[in-house]
């Protein structure tokens, strides 16, 4: 249980979703285009994985109008939030060269 | 219109079968647990993930420029306050202020990311810089000064902006 591939989260594993909550993780709060354009995939794609995140209860969808135009905002929540910093955390550890033994124990890789 | 049935049936039937076998290939594939990221693919994640920081925190400056406007406006409303009559001074500042708040409202409000923290400190800046300008609006009233004491008073009124600023710029 101590190798850092535990502490991965299922939901983030996705590359589309982990790089969503990643921008959203820096911000407070974030318009549909502007995650859109920087994990650069399509509104359709966003829409299926922002679906996925909220289910998850990670991300909260707000609509609303800027002047008379709609405009969808994206959010992580506090759940949402912790996830992705346990997620980086894992990351981190696993690119610092975490190994497993041959007993399954973690152990840093020799470099 | 018999042949035309008979297509349409042979047309499902082989869709149908189509559909079975993409599904045949597709479902395995995604109920595979995830492999474990090298250490190779955690270190492209993270430095994907710095990227995409780096690019929320540049679309996220427009929140300098605000703060750097609103300091102006509250130190120009402050040397026109203290250079107006009582009564008049305050009805200008009051307007005044109202417009430049909600015309800088309405700017963040389409700026299309707000940093993380962004509302909270928005709200204890909003609420200082309110509470500095009405600080001097009364000091000025109360002391009739008139002189130049609002040119040490002024950048005074500006402070938590700036303070704001400056604490973003570090970040």
């Amino acid at each position: 249980v101590s190798h850092p591939r535990h502490r991965l989260d299922p939901v983030l594993h996705s590359p589309v979703r982990f790089s969503i909550a990643v921008a959203l993780v820096a911000a407070d709060r974030a318009e549909f285009a502007f995650v859109r354009d920087t994990v650069e995939v399509s509104d359709s794609v966003l829409s299926r994985q922002t679906t996925k995140l909220e289910a998850a209860g990670y991300l909260k969808v707000t609509k609303g109008y800027v002047g008379k135009r709609p405009r969808t905002w994206l959010s992580l929540t506090p759940e949402g939030r912790a996830a992705v910093t346990r997620h980086l955390a894992a990351l981190e550890q696993l690119a610092a060269g975490v190994e497993l033994s041959p007993e399954g124990r973690a152990t840093p890789s020799a470099r | 219109m018999l042949t035309g049935l008979c297509l349409s049936l042979r047309v499902e039937t082989v869709d149908k079968y189509l559909t079975d076998w993409k599904l045949l290939v597709i479902l395995p594939a995604m109920d595979k647990t995830p492999e474990t990221p090298t250490s190779a693919q955690a270190a492209e994640a993270l430095r994907r993930s710095r990227q995409i920081d780096g690019t929320v925190r540049t679309r996220s400056r427009w929140y300098r420029r605000y703060l750097l406007a609103y300091a102006a406006a509250n130190t120009l409303l402050a040397a026109v306050a203290s250079q107006l009559a009582w009564g008049v001074g305050l009805l200008v500042v009051v307007v005044s202020y109202v417009v430049a708040a909600e015309g800088l409202l309405a700017w963040s409000r389409r700026q299309p990311v707000n940093r993380a923290g962004f509302t909270r400190r928005n709200k204890l800046v909003d609420r200082a810089m309110y509470w500095s300008l009405a600080g001097f609006v009364v000091a000025d009233s109360t002391w009739q000064s008139g002189s130049a004491w609002w040119v040490l008073a002024a950048p005074i009124v500006a402070l938590p902006a700036l303070v704001a600023y400056w604490r973003e710029a570090r970040a």
